[in-house]
């Protein structure tokens, strides 16, 4: 029984289940149904990540054989751990949600891991552009029914710009594979037989200019992010709760697996863009998110800043830096699932959009201002929350190969403290007005866990932080380090891991 | 004498079938029971190319009027197999049913011809064939002032291709003195470079006219949105599929001789129809002229593939392209067609009538959208990825950046005008005045090609395997 295919297509098979109960009996809640098909997809990809470290779970499964394209599954540590927390979230997230869904959102939100699950395991390229395309009908068809023209206006623009830049990804994972045809004799799409390509190094540039477009129109990186905003802000906050917190991982991890694996001569020539731009992204968003008077925009840009953190740390190509990276996705993923669940939680009770429009709510609303405040902090990355350690780990490796962009980063934590800060002075501080209804106990209980992580993974990350280092270590040996560039420092492999898939193709091309 | 028949035998059945629809046609009230009796003959006529389509390699009849070969009889089957499919789709309150069934036969008969046509002469009169009953078809609603225009434009156009066509095989005949075509054969022939050039390329042009690429698509909007129901499905289906099919040889062949121009020529055809394609139906407020537009766009993607037709995976995309396309033709068309206003007609539907009418026939309306995925080519509709993938990866084989450029913005372009009906069919809108109607037969339709289309999206290898079987 391969739990990681299990796992990765239970979701889809909920999703029918649900569909199945909600068409037989029209007024069923579902609500309950669905937190245990969650539960029960959180078990799985616990027991799916057994034996990670030392052989990473595979599936595999041929489709079209002749063409290389095949359902070819990998866990590696990073890989875990998002899916791990994205299935821990995604419970949270019904619990919170739940009493406002409808059939048709729990089937497209099921569909919406699944591919998720999809896009993080998979090591066949195509099979990962297959699911990454899957995320984007759901999304369409949740957000373009509602009434507003201006949301309806937005989707049009994120479901358009996100199709252009993965066309653009998927002209060159063909070429990809058509190189190796040419050199091999056989088509492929499997990431372990495109490792071994020798394309002409202008080539290779090409292609990871585009397979880094894609990722950073769907992160959103400064300046591919004017999808993002509008729809964050604009679309139903019930629904804004899911993909806020769960879809843009793809885009960071994608870079991470793919054009670090696939193109280790040329992306030192590429990686001062990611970091130039992960600064950007860093200013813009904070800069923006400061005079933003809505709270859920002022969010959505807050995001931008944090997903900038990790493409500074992925350009600098440092261990420890990367390393951030992948666990500020992972605290970006509990932060903004948190401040998001809040800010629904707000324009609910308040009836508005703007933070303004309620002040006073530590004393009117005291748990409210509880959450809010610790999630503030967190998003600002104070010690002992789990943000500190990931911007930590991400500005000091950084420094010491980009220090210029990681001073200009610290600006961004300052700023960022002053833009959240500003937020909660506005709604949590200062003369109470306006009517604010404080958190139920369901409330508290979605939001308590994920505070409890946000602070045992601030507290001791070292266990988390061990899959991760294994990964990267392994991935950033093959890159070559151009000059001016300090050489990576070394962490010892753990015992026993020395029969890693990964670890015996880089040791054969590095022998070789 | 009957040796000789053996490989036409499915379409002399066909004549014959022909001939008893007329008969039972004029003799029956019922529509349906001539649709049934056409659509019975069409599949035994199916059932015996089958069996032509098992024979090896190529076979002459006739002394080399006829030249069988897998891929003719694949093609065949296609063409016979949409034409059931378009005649299936047609409602029975038309008017003058027993003539368009009658003529889509004929037509069909044709397409057949066409591809299994070993000598100029065939070769011209089978494209007639197809290409009067198509004029005909058109115009079949006489009352309908639109359809008659459409008809005439149609019918202007493509006689002018017809005599241009006739033209280029004039000079051809001329130079080679030699019948034979597609597989014509210019090596005894040393000079008259220039002359060659013309001859081919007018045979080039003429194909691309009745494919529908730009430059040569101007009847597409008319023709496709003022046919009626199962008579759009059948133009822009099998029309389609036996002009690409016929085609392709001539490609072949045209590109021993020609390689730089002919490949520059389709470069051009195959980059200005997925360009222009797109841009033109995304302009559109009428359903079916969107539909007609995005059925240019995807000759331009197909035609990609006859860049360097001589490889296996070339061949293999264009086929396995041809049949996605053609399937989702029919069912969209089928679709848009079930659609009547408050005058019980079709033609003037907008995008914007779709509004609600998803709410009140679901399954239509998924089954619908999923055709527009597949078109559009996201998942889950994975055929349609899948197609796009396979002519990507000819695209790359053959060194055409620049196709592939083409085909990333002509998709990113697409997907708005695609994923808007689907937007307004889902949406809420009790005041439409649009209702579908539709039968058992038509309904069965096209959840049986949703079911198809499902099918290919998760198992490819059925239709690749059957696929490399016709390697030319």
């Amino acid at each position: 029984m391969n739990f990681l295919l299990l796992s990765i297509f239970f979701p889809l098979i909920a999703a029918l289940i649900l569909g199945a109960i909600s068409y037989s009996n029209k007024n069923i809640k579902l609500q309950n149904t669905a937190v245990f098909m969650a539960l029960v997809q959180f078990i799985l990809v616990l027991i799916s990540g057994a034996g990670i470290g030392e052989a990473n779970p595979v599936a595999f499964l041929p489709w079209v054989p002749k063409f290389g394209i095949n359902l070819s599954f990998e866990l590696s540590g990073p890989a875990f751990l998002l899916t791990l927390f994205s299935s821990l979230i995604f419970i949270n997230l019904l619990v919170f949600a739940g009493s406002k869904l409808k059939i048709q959102h729990y089937f497209l939100l099921f569909t919406v891991q699944t591919s998720l699950y999809g896009a993080l395991t998979s090591v066949n390229l195509l099979l990962f552009y297959f699911f990454y395309e899957l995320m984007i009908l759901p999304i369409f068809l949740m957000l373009i029914l509602e009434q507003s023209k201006e949301l309806k206006r937005a989707v049009y623009k994120c479901i358009i710009y996100t199709l252009s830049s993965s066309l653009v990804m998927l002209a060159a994972i063909i070429f990809l594979a058509v190189s190796a045809y040419k050199t091999g004799g056989q088509i492929s799409f499997e990431l372990k037989d495109l490792l071994n390509l020798t394309l002409a190094e202008d080539t290779q540039r090409y292609l990871l200019i585009a397979f880094i477009f894609a990722f950073a129109v769907k992160s959103p990186l400064v300046p591919f992010h004017s999808w993002q905003p509008a729809i964050y802000s604009q679309s139903p906050a019930f629904i804004a709760v899911f993909f806020s917190s769960l879809l843009f991982q793809v885009g960071i991890f994608g870079v991470y697996k793919f054009c670090f694996i696939l193109f280790p001569a040329v992306i030192s020539d590429v990686a001062p863009l990611l970091s130039v731009l992960g600064v950007a992204s860093i200013l813009l968003g904070s800069l923006v998110a400061w005079r933003e008077l809505g709270l859920r925009k002022a969010l959505a840009y807050a995001s931008i800043a944090h997903i900038g953190f990790s493409f500074l740390g992925l350009g600098s190509l440092n261990y420890a830096a990367v390393s951030g990276a992948l666990f500020l996705i992972i605290t970006h993923i509990l932060i903004a699932a948190g401040l998001f669940i809040l800010a629904c939680i707000f324009e609910r009770n308040s009836k508005s959009t703007q933070f303004a429009a309620v002040g006073g709510l530590a004393k009117t609303a005291p748990r409210f201002s509880f959450f809010m405040l610790f999630f503030s902090l967190a998003s600002i990355s104070l010690p002992l929350t789990a943000s500190f350690v990931g911007e930590f780990m991400v500005l000091a490796d950084t420094f010491f190969v980009y220090p210029l962009l990681a001073s200009i980063a610290l600006l961004g934590v300052i700023m960022g403290a002053v833009y959240m800060l500003n937020i909660c002075r506005q709604m949590l501080f200062g003369e109470a007005h306006g009517e604010f209804q404080d958190l139920t106990s369901t409330q508290q209980l979605v939001l308590a866990p994920i505070l409890f992580l946000i602070l045992l993974l601030g507290i001791c990350p070292q266990p988390v932080l061990q899959f991760i280092n294994t990964d990267t270590q392994l991935v950033l040996k093959n890159i070559e380090i151009g000059e001016g560039n300090i050489a990576p420092r070394k962490y010892k492999l753990p015992e026993g891991s020395t029969n890693l898939q990964l670890a015996n193709l880089y040791e054969d091309k590095r022998n070789n | 004498m009957c040796a000789e028949l053996k490989p036409i035998l499915p379409e002399v059945i066909l004549s014959l079938g022909i001939a008893a629809t007329m008969i039972l046609s004029v003799t029956n009230k019922k529509s349906e029971i001539t649709k049934f009796f056409a659509v019975l003959v069409l599949g035994l006529v199916i059932a015996l190319k089958s069996m032509q389509f098992c024979c090896h390699g190529f076979s002459d009849a006739f002394s080399g009027s006829i030249r069988t070969s897998e891929y003719g009889a694949l093609f065949g089957i296609l063409v016979y197999l949409f034409a059931a499919l378009s005649i299936l789709a047609m409602d029975n309150s038309q008017t003058r049913i027993s003539e368009k069934i009658l003529l889509i036969l004929f037509s069909s008969l044709g397409g057949g011809f066409l591809l299994i046509s070993g000598n100029m002469i065939t070769w011209y009169i089978s494209l007639e064939i197809l290409s009067l009953s198509a004029y005909a078809l058109t115009a079949a609603d006489l009352k309908n002032s639109f359809s008659a225009e459409a008809a005439v434009k149609y019918f202007f156009q493509g006689a002018f291709i017809s005599v241009l066509i006739l033209f280029g095989l004039a000079l051809m005949y001329g130079l080679t003195g030699s019948l034979a075509f597609p597989n014509f054969d210019f090596s005894s022939v040393p000079n008259a470079e220039l002359v060659k050039l013309i001859s081919v390329g007018l045979l080039l042009c003429g194909m691309a006219f009745k494919i529908g690429l730009v430059p040569f698509h101007y009847w597409a909007g008319d023709v496709y949105q003022a046919a009626s129901g199962g008579v759009s499905a059948f133009l822009a289906s099998v029309v389609k599929v036996a002009a690409a099919g016929a085609s392709f040889f001539i490609i072949l062949n045209a590109l021993d001789y020609f390689g730089a121009e002919a490949s520059k020529l389709i470069w051009l055809l195959s980059f200005a129809s997925i360009l222009g394609g797109n841009l033109l139906a995304l302009f559109q407020h009428n359903l079916k002229r969107m539909l007609a537009y995005s059925a240019v766009a995807h000759s331009g993607y197909f035609a990609i593939a006859f860049y360097s037709p001589e490889l296996v995976a070339n061949q293999s995309a264009f086929v396995f392209y041809l049949i996605v396309y053609a399937l989702t033709t029919v069912l969209t068309f089928t679709f848009a067609d079930l659609i009547r206003n408050s005058e019980n007609s079709s033609q003037d539907i907008t995008i914007e009538n779709l509004k609600g009418l998803g709410r009140r026939y679901p399954l239509l309306a998924t089954c619908f959208s999923f055709g527009l995925l597949t078109l559009v080519g996201l998942p889950p509709a994975l055929a349609g990825l899948f197609g796009k993938v396979f002519l990507l990866l000819a695209a790359f084989n053959n060194g055409n950046t620049g196709l592939v450029v083409a085909l990333v913005i002509g998709a990113s372009i697409s997907c708005y005008y695609y994923l808007k009906p689907i937007a307004y069919l889902f949406s809420a809108d009790p005041n439409n005045a649009v209702t579908l109607q539709f039968n058992v037969v038509q309904k069965s339709l096209i959840c049986l090609i949703t079911l198809i289309l499902l099918l290919i999206s998760l198992c490819p290898v059925i239709l690749l395997e059957m696929l490399e079987k016709i390697a030319v």
